[in-house]
């Protein structure tokens, strides 16, 4: 028992004779911490203050030099006139644009499928002069329906609506859709742009004006108040059940438009105009004077 | 003596009462004489009836040779112009009120109602008023009278009030039991629930239905029905102006046509068939066939165990199928066409009929907007989120939020009838065409009539190789719809349509509360009969 005593064995758990194959499929480093070499990317991977100092003083030199030389001078001159004129022709521009559109820019808010419900003994003309005087910048596409309480349309709705589908939307306009449904409704329309109905066709051309800012001549002129009366008018006018009384409200008519082109003394036409000619037209077509019946031409146009 | 005493002390006591009981006393005597003699007058001889051979039983009509020729007057035409004629009218005794010499009978012609009088005259004998009060109600009676105009006074209650007619003869045709099960004007009374005043007196639904032949001779009854055939026959109408061919497909199928849990099993010899459920796979394959544009009408089965206002076991089913060129809308818009014009017949050629089920059930006018109103799914969510109610992009419309739909937008456009376009495809059949431009959408389209579904249709795949791919995705065996596939193998048209129940659009567009009222017979989970 007094020899060595062997030790057991045990089994190889972990090789490390075994030689190891990188893969070859990257792009080989130099090993950063082999300090045998020289050449290694620690030794010198900072190059001494000193050059960089003389690189920048070299090119403040050369500047230097330059400034005196009027092509730099004349260059910048040059670049900035170029700026100048851009900034002009941009003006030009707008301006042409503001000319073009004769409006302001508009901003067209989100209105989803409102509802006009009008009698087809009383078509409402105003839709389409609103579509009309939209059409630069927005498209007011109309569909129109026939209610279940309307057996059968008028030829004048049937007119209106064929001509309010004939309208040909731009395909880079914002959109208000409308449907205008034939119901059996009083003589003033109702617009269901909430859940509130707005009723009378005045009130839905004032209702337009505001939600469309600077489209039409309404609350931006000098005369709101005349507009108004002129736009209260037009809504008694449809109402009106007897000829004498349309009379009394086409004589006030007849002294709002005096002998200006339109109402009021607006060269242009107002929402007051739209107004009473679709009344008009509605109730009163044969019963107009002559300056009247010039004018209804003009707001046609 | 003795017997004297009484009458002494009477007279002395109470000399005036005594007469006056002696006068009564005789008075009696003879009036009792008098009518003895006059039922012996009567009774001794008949012969003396004035009226013989101008009423009676007419006995059992066998068209035998010796039959009356007669031009009978419908009771809905009598009026003030025909004052002063005599007409024969058949009809049935709605009610009979004798009182002393007269008597007052309501005659009943389906919904119309007539006063006849039988007045003791020179021609008219009293056992002839008396035979005409013990005629049983609802008995078939033949009647000449003569129209009196009434002037202004009219008769409240019947629908010829202007008039009533002055009996001159009456014969019974048939008889009815004296019993009724129900009575007719319990049956028609109106169901208005702000009347206070009126009776409360109903004859319940179940009652009715056990009684259906009373019921249905009911006025609102008579017009529901009659309207129902105007549906029929304005839907055939409307269809074959535009085109469309009527086919018959074959009710008993060997194979259930959707899923499979709803459909009746019947023996067929030695093995089993199917009620069909829906003549769809059949009018498509007209389609394939080259038909175009094809409808049919006819019994559809639904072994649906539910028990609810608007389900029935049978009933009968409205569907159309139509090729198309290129965009399925051509195919909805023409069954909204469609739709209009069934509405609008109704509203022109029915207006009588409407009122008369007005009468007893309360009904807003139904009301729509020509060209129909299409919305798209989407936009029906919005307006729903705009209520409070969030449905997912992708989930179907609950039962509450349809008809909370069908609130909004009756309120915002005033239309009872609407098309909901572009349904989720997640919740429409493995047959249903998907949108080319939204992958969650589909081409399907459902019709609303007063926010209840009535029309749910699409546009189907017709290619077979899509078709197999969307069953495989739904989970759907294809071995078991080999023969569905392979009909569109052969080349078939792009094609949609849809299919409605004749008495759901019935029930909604009356707005009655309940499709019993509008199935002639009804079957459902609790009834067969009769």
């Amino acid at each position: 028992m007094n020899g060595p005593v062997n030790f057991y064995k045990t089994r190889e758990i972990i090789r490390h004779d075994v030689e190891v194959s990188v893969p070859n499929n990257m792009y080989k480093m130099k090993n950063i911490h082999d300090k045998k070499t020289k050449e290694g990317p620690l030794v010198n991977h900072v190059s001494p203050f000193q050059d960089s100092v003389n690189i920048s003083m070299q090119v403040n030199q050369f500047l230097k030099k330059l400034e005196d030389q009027p092509e730099i001078n004349g260059l910048e001159e040059r670049l900035r006139n170029i700026i100048r004129e851009l900034d002009e022709i941009r003006d030009d521009m707008s301006k042409l644009k503001a000319a073009v559109t004769g409006h302001e820019p508009v901003v067209v808010p989100e209105l989803n499928d409102m509802i006009v419900n009008a009698n087809p003994s009383f078509p409402p003309y105003a839709i389409l002069a609103l579509q009309k005087l939209c059409a630069p910048v927005v498209n007011l596409v109309v569909g129109t329906h026939t209610h279940s309480s309307i057996p059968s349309l008028t030829p004048e709705a049937e007119n209106l609506a064929q001509k309010l589908r004939e309208f040909v939307p731009l395909a880079d306009l914002p959109k208000i859709s409308l449907r205008l449904i034939w119901k059996n409704v009083g003589p003033a329309c109702e617009l269901l742009a909430t859940q509130l109905p707005i009723c009378g066709e005045a009130n839905v051309l004032r209702y337009f004006a505001r939600v469309l800012p600077g489209l039409f001549i309404y609350e931006n002129s000098d005369n709101v108040t005349d507009l108004d009366a002129a736009l209260d008018i037009a809504y008694c006018l449809v109402q009106a059940k007897t000829k004498t009384e349309r009379a009394s409200h086409l004589q006030s008519l007849s002294k709002k438009l005096g002998k200006s082109q339109f109402l009021c003394a607006h060269a242009e036409i107002t929402i007051a105009d739209i107004a009473a000619c679709s009344a008009i037209k509605q109730v009163a077509q044969n019963e107009v004077n002559q300056t009247m019946g010039k004018w209804l031409v003009r707001c046609e146009q | 003596m003795v017997e004297t005493k009484p009458a002494e002390v009477s007279e002395k006591g109470d000399s005036k009462k005594g007469a006056k009981k002696e006068a009564r006393k005789a008075e009696k005597e003879a009036r009792k004489s008098e009518r003895k003699v006059q039922e012996t007058v009567d009774n001794a001889s008949p012969e003396e009836d004035v009226s013989v051979g101008k009423y009676g039983n007419l006995g059992l009509i066998q068209s035998g040779s010796l039959s009356p020729s007669r031009s009978f007057t419908d009771v809905r035409s009598l009026n003030r112009n025909l004052a002063g004629k005599d007409v024969w009218i058949r009809a049935r005794l709605h009610t009979v009120r004798a009182r002393g010499k007269q008597c007052f009978m309501v005659l009943r012609q389906r919904e119309f109602t007539v006063q006849a009088l039988v007045n003791v005259s020179e021609t008219i004998s009293k056992a002839m008023v008396k035979f005409c009060s013990n005629i049983s109600k609802e008995s078939i009676v033949d009647l000449e009278g003569s129209v009196v105009d009434l002037g202004k006074k009219g008769v409240a209650g019947c629908t010829q009030g202007e008039i009533e007619l002055l009996v001159s003869q009456v014969w019974v045709v048939s008889v009815a039991a004296s019993q009724l099960p129900l009575q007719i004007e319990d049956a028609s009374r109106p169901e208005k629930s702000d009347d206070a005043e009126s009776l409360r007196i109903r004859v319940n639904q179940d009652t009715r239905l056990d009684n259906r032949i009373l019921d249905l001779r009911t006025p609102a009854n008579q017009a529901i029905f009659r309207l129902e055939a105007g549906v029929c026959r304005l839907f055939r109408d409307t269809l074959t102006v535009r085109g469309f061919v009527e086919i018959h497909t074959p009710k008993i199928i060997s194979a259930a046509s959707e899923g499979g849990a709803n459909v009746f099993e019947v023996s067929y010899f030695k093995g089993s068939a199917y009620l069909a459920q829906s003549p769809q796979l059949y009018k498509q394959m007209a389609i394939a066939a080259d038909f175009d544009k094809v409808f049919t009408v006819g019994a559809v089965f639904r072994a649906e165990d539910s028990n609810t206002h608007r389900h029935l076991t049978e009933f009968t089913g409205l569907d159309l199928e139509m090729a198309f060129h290129y965009h399925y809308h051509e195919v909805m818009l023409t069954i909204g066409d469609m739709f209009n014009a069934i509405f609008k017949g109704l509203r022109d050629e029915y207006a009588v009929e409407i009122a008369a089920v007005g009468n007893q059930f309360s009904v807003e006018p139904f009301t729509f907007l020509d060209p129909p109103l299409v919305l798209r799914y989407n936009e029906g969510r919005a307006l729903l989120a705009e209520a409070g109610v969030e449905i997912g992009p992708e989930d179907d419309l609950s039962t509450p939020a349809e008809k909370l739909l069908g609130r909004l937008v009756k309120a915002k456009y005033d239309t009872d009838f609407y098309i909901l376009d572009k349904y989720p495809l997640a919740v429409r059949p493995f047959y249903t065409m998907p949108d080319p431009e939204n992958s969650l959408l589909s081409n399907s389209y459902d019709m609303f009539m007063r926010g209840e579904e009535v029309m749910s249709g699409a546009q189907r795949v017709h290619d077979p190789q899509l078709l197999t791919e969307r069953a495989k995705h739904h989970g759907i065996d294809v071995s078991k719809i080999a023969a569905y596939i392979d009909s569109f193998k052969y080349g078939c048209s792009p094609h949609a349509g849809g299919g409605i129940g004749l008495e759901r659009v019935v029930m909604l567009y009356l707005g009655l509360d309940n499709i019993r009222k509008t199935a002639m017979f009804p079957r459902d989970p609790k009834r067969l009969t009769p």
